[in-house]
């Protein structure tokens, strides 16, 4: 028998084939329950239960439809004649209200089906559904029978009996059907079973009320017959099946009551009727209560094995491997992976205690905290140790133990949680070996370095950097530095809050004063330390003491200095012949002129005029005499460094006047090729006078074993590619030799009797001062020439 | 600076010329006929100022400014035209005050020679003393120095066939 328990109920409105599913379903149960005898109480009262699964199933919006239908039903099926309409519509609304309240109460308790699935559901479906709301709906049934001059224990107790019997078989078949449950699809070996089940039912039923129908109550004996297949049903079908089994053997026995041929008059079939009613109610309470206790148990298990099979199931594939352990050590069950990665089979793992693998360092104090996890003191533990592998090596697992105690407390074994953290600590080991090697690397670099967090506190320091900046006796890890420095630049702290912001800085050229006054030069350089995300989580600090460097280097450059004049005055030692030439040629002048006018003077006032000019030439040759004597001057005092823009021609012709006596002296020709426009550059006069008048010298030295019509010397000056100065010195001589060639800028390198041999790597010194070049190439005619480049003003340093 | 007439001076032809005491008159027109006395510097200045000194002193002067100058002439003229002396600055550019002595011997012209230089270099005067210059004097030049220098050339000269 199926009911309106098949509508779905996810529709907000009942469909056309949900309302003719529960009319047929409710007109059929309407016609068996009005087909008994009207002058007694009917034994099965189906109307009720059909409504009430109708509710159970649909959604609450759609209730009324149903109890709307059910009224019509009723009105068309019972003639007029039979019952008055008051008392149909009484008993209607009398039964509407039963299962309004029954569905309301159960839905409320449990909104949602199955509502016998366990003991405890269908204790509270039979105490609400099956006895309290039916036994209030007889009250109403007795007010209505009222009318009829009804006695009232009979007619509640056949009232209750006739719904709460209806109740009680037919809902649970009816609502625990759903279109996804398959009774018989499920093999046909089920489907097998379920017939021979039906088979058995009826022939035993036929057996017991055949002749039980005779001899009922007294035939028992019969009545027994069909248990065995009821208990089929119980222990094989479930709530569904016993249900559908109690319902066939219910109607079958009520059938056989109600056709009994003693049960002749209304009263023995009334009591016949009741008998048959508690007789059912027993029965099928005590069948179903058996049944639901078995799929409770059933379901149980099923999900216990389940469970099992899904922790067996993670435990195989976790990296968290369960062991059992005994209180000795010794492995009561160990998984697969564990024996696989410690390099054992299983059962030989299961011959082994885990302490006898644990190194013996690792081993104190895990019993240390075993003792405290007998004791009870501590629930559980957690340790990072080593077990031994089959070939001696370690391997680190991560380990959490507790300890499994029997009912009375005492502790069986332990249960062990393992991660193999193998790769974890060789990663951990790799990284604080790179940590160490990089601390050490940075404590003894003979930079300065150091490290600071987030707050500006030194995390690390280099011993340069502590030698350097640390305040006497005072830590320096830990401290902001604004505490554990004896000192540092003033741009420093703003320096370190840029950097913070993700900003480097940088000093090339700075200062800072100790506590005792001391000034210290330094270059710097503040960059964040920044994390692969985020903002930098603090700074690192480079800086270098250049106090000492540009001491050294101050005294560098008054020592090039100083030697750049000892070769300068060396040069001019040379050229003493030639500039006393210079000097003796305005004096011889001078000398001859006044004597000359000494004698004029002496003739008396016609010489005067004679004197006049003579003192006009004195005087030009004086001036010229003191012009040499000041250009000499200039290049023997060592003065400051003073660079100026400097018209390179103009020095040029200097130096060769300056040379000049030499010049003539060594019956060397000059040939002056000036470029005619050339950029200023910028130097230092002395030393490009210096450079030039050494590299003329040298010229004129390389030419000295020349024939006199063959030393020429020739200077070129003209504008280089890079729109600097090129000059050029050429002389006429034999060339430089092949041996000294590549040496020829050496210090202390001569070809001379006199001389420091100092001349040309001065000369260099001095041009690569001044960011030029100086170099030596051959003539195309023969003889050397020595070229030097100097950059344009904006182009030097 | 070194005297003429010392251990090594040497008149031409090995006559010793004695040096004339200090205090002398730096005139010497007395001296018949007038003397010739030919200057070559390459420096004007210098040039001018002997030029003023010598005719001061009496003597008939012309000067040369370079040593080519002063051969060209030497050669364009009658030997009784030439001058009795030559003043000659060592340090000459292009042909040297010794390239000019020798030149002048190899033209055969025997004039006597007083050079004069502003710079002393090692060995250079016994060089030209050894070339036949009548003396060698160093720069700036006194007067009477000069004078006697040039009258005993002019004498050296005369004495000489």
């Amino acid at each position: 028998m199926t009911g309106p328990a098949r509508t779905p109920r996810d529709r907000p409105l009942p469909s056309a084939g949900r309302i003719a599913l529960f009319v047929s379903g409710y007109t059929a149960a309407y016609l068996y329950s009005n087909s008994f005898r009207l002058d007694v109480p009917v034994p099965f009262w189906c109307p009720d239960a059909v409504l009430l699964c109708a509710l159970l199933l649909s959604p609450r919006r759609t209730w009324w439809s149903y109890l709307l239908l059910a009224l019509p039903t009723r009105l068309i099926l019972t003639p007029r004649s039979t019952f008055p309409f008051g008392f149909q519509l009484a008993t209607y609304a009398n039964d509407c209200l039963q299962a309004l309240l029954a569905a309301a109460w159960l839905r409320r308790l449990k909104p949602k089906g199955p509502w016998l699935s366990s003991v405890k559901e269908l204790a509270t479906f039979g105490s609400i559904a099956v006895v309290t709301v039916p036994a209030l709906s007889a009250l109403g049934g007795v007010a209505i029978l009222q009318a009829y001059d009804a006695r009232f224990l009979p007619t509640w107790s056949g009232w209750f009996l006739g719904d709460s019997l209806a109740i009680l078989l037919l809902t649970p078949m009816i609502v625990s059907f759903s279109p996804s449950s398959t009774v018989f699809s499920r093999s046909w070996r089920r489907a097998i079973e379920a017939g021979l089940l039906v088979g058995g039912l009826v022939v035993s039923g036929i057996v017991a009320f055949r002749g039980g129908g005779k001899s009922f109550p007294d035939g028992a004996v019969l009545l027994c017959v069909p248990f065995p297949f009821l208990l089929w049903a119980a222990t094989r079908f479930g709530v569904r099946g016993t249900s559908a089994a109690l319902s066939l053997f219910a109607v079958s026995a009520v059938w056989a009551v109600s056709h009994s041929a003693r049960a002749v008059t209304a009263e023995a079939l009334r009591a016949n009727v009741l008998s048959l009613q508690l007789f059912l109610l027993v029965i099928a309470s005590s069948l179903l209560f058996l049944t639901v206790v078995l799929e409770e148990r059933r379901t149980i298990e099923e999900n216990l094995r389940s469970a099992q099979a899904r922790l067996a199931r993670a435990e195989a594939t976790s990296m968290v491997m369960v062991a059992h352990v005994g209180l000795d050590g010794r492995f009561w069950k160990a998984p697969r992976r564990l024996a696989q990665l410690l390099g054992y089979s299983r059962p030989e793992l299961l011959e082994h205690s885990c302490n006898d693998l644990t190194p013996p360092s690792d081993l104190e104090a895990e019993l240390r905290e075993i003792g405290r996890l007998l004791t009870g003191e501590i629930p559980s533990f957690q340790i990072e140790k080593r077990l031994v592998k089959s070939d001696g090596a370690p391997v680190w697992f991560y380990l959490s133990r507790s300890v499994i105690r029997d009912s009375d407390g005492r502790p069986v074994h332990f249960l062990d949680y393992l991660a193999e953290i193998d790769e974890r600590k060789r990663a951990e080991a790799a990284v604080a070996r790179s940590e160490k090697q990089l601390r050490l690397f940075a404590e003894h670099s003979p930079a300065a370095v150091a490290m600071l967090d987030g707050e500006l506190r030194f995390v690390m320091a280099s011993r340069r950097f502590r030698n350097d900046f640390q305040r006497d006796g005072s830590p320096i890890v830990g401290r902001r530095y604004d505490e554990a420095l004896a000192g540092f630049p003033r741009r420093w702290p703003d320096a370190l809050r840029r950097c913070l912001e993700g900003v480097l800085e940088a000093c090339d050229d700075d200062t800072f004063t100790r506590p005792d006054g001391t000034i210290e030069t330094l270059r710097w350089e503040i960059m964040p330390c920044a994390p692969s995300e985020g903002p930098p989580s603090g700074a690192f600090v480079f800086a270098e003491l250049t106090t000492e460097r540009k001491r050294g280097e101050r005294a560098l450059e008054e020592l090039r200095q100083e030697l750049a004049h000892v070769t300068r005055v060396s040069t001019l030692g040379e050229l003493s012949g030639a500039l006393a030439h210079e000097l003796n040629q305005p004096l011889a002048a001078i000398l001859a002129n006044a004597q000359a006018a000494q004698t004029y003077l002496s003739r008396g006032p016609s010489g005067v005029q004679e004197v006049a000019s003579i003192l006009e030439d004195i005087v030009s040759d004086d001036l010229r005499a003191s012009d040499v004597i000041r250009s000499l001057r200039k290049l023997l005092r060592n003065e400051q460094v003073e660079f100026r823009d400097v018209d390179f021609n103009g020095l040029v012709r200097e130096v060769l006047e300056l040379a000049q006596g030499d010049l003539i002296t060594r019956n060397v020709t000059v040939l002056r090729n000036l470029a005619s426009e050339l950029p200023p550059i910028r130097g230092d006069r002395v030393q490009l006078q210096q450079v030039l008048l050494n590299l003329i010298v040298n010229a004129c030295e390389a030419m000295a074993a020349s024939e006199n019509s063959d030393r020429r010397l020739r200077v070129v000056t003209s504008l280089d590619g890079d729109g600097g100065v090129h000059v050029a010195i050429q002389d006429s001589g034999p060339g430089v030799p092949e041996d000294i060639r590549n040496r020829i800028f050496d210090p202390f390198l001569t070809t001379k009797n006199l001389g420091l041999g100092l001349g040309l790597t001065i000369c260099r010194s001095l041009v690569m001062a001044h960011g030029g070049r100086l170099w030596l190439a051959d003539n195309e005619t023969g003889g050397a020439s020595f070229h030097v480049v100097l950059p344009r003003t904006e182009g030097r340093t | 600076m070194r005297r003429p007439g010392g251990p090594s001076g040497r008149a031409r032809a090995g006559t010793k010329v004695p040096y004339p005491p200090a205090g002398r008159s730096l005139n010497m027109s007395s001296m018949k006929p007038r003397i010739f006395v030919a200057v070559v510097d390459d420096e004007e200045s210098v040039c001018r100022a002997l030029l003023r000194l010598l005719r001061a002193a009496g003597l008939d002067v012309e000067t040369f400014s370079s040593s080519e100058a002063f051969l060209e002439s030497m050669r364009e003229r009658l030997p009784s035209r030439r001058p009795d002396c030559i003043v000659l600055d060592l340090h000459l550019p292009g042909l040297t005050g010794m390239d000019v002595q020798r030149q002048l011997k190899k033209d055969g012209m025997h004039l006597p020679i007083v050079m004069i230089t502003g710079n002393e270099e090692a060995g250079v005067q016994e060089r030209v003393l050894a070339e036949g210059a009548f003396a060698f004097l160093l720069k700036p030049l006194n007067a009477r120095t000069l004078l006697d220098a040039i009258d005993g050339a002019v004498r050296g000269s005369t004495v000489l066939p």
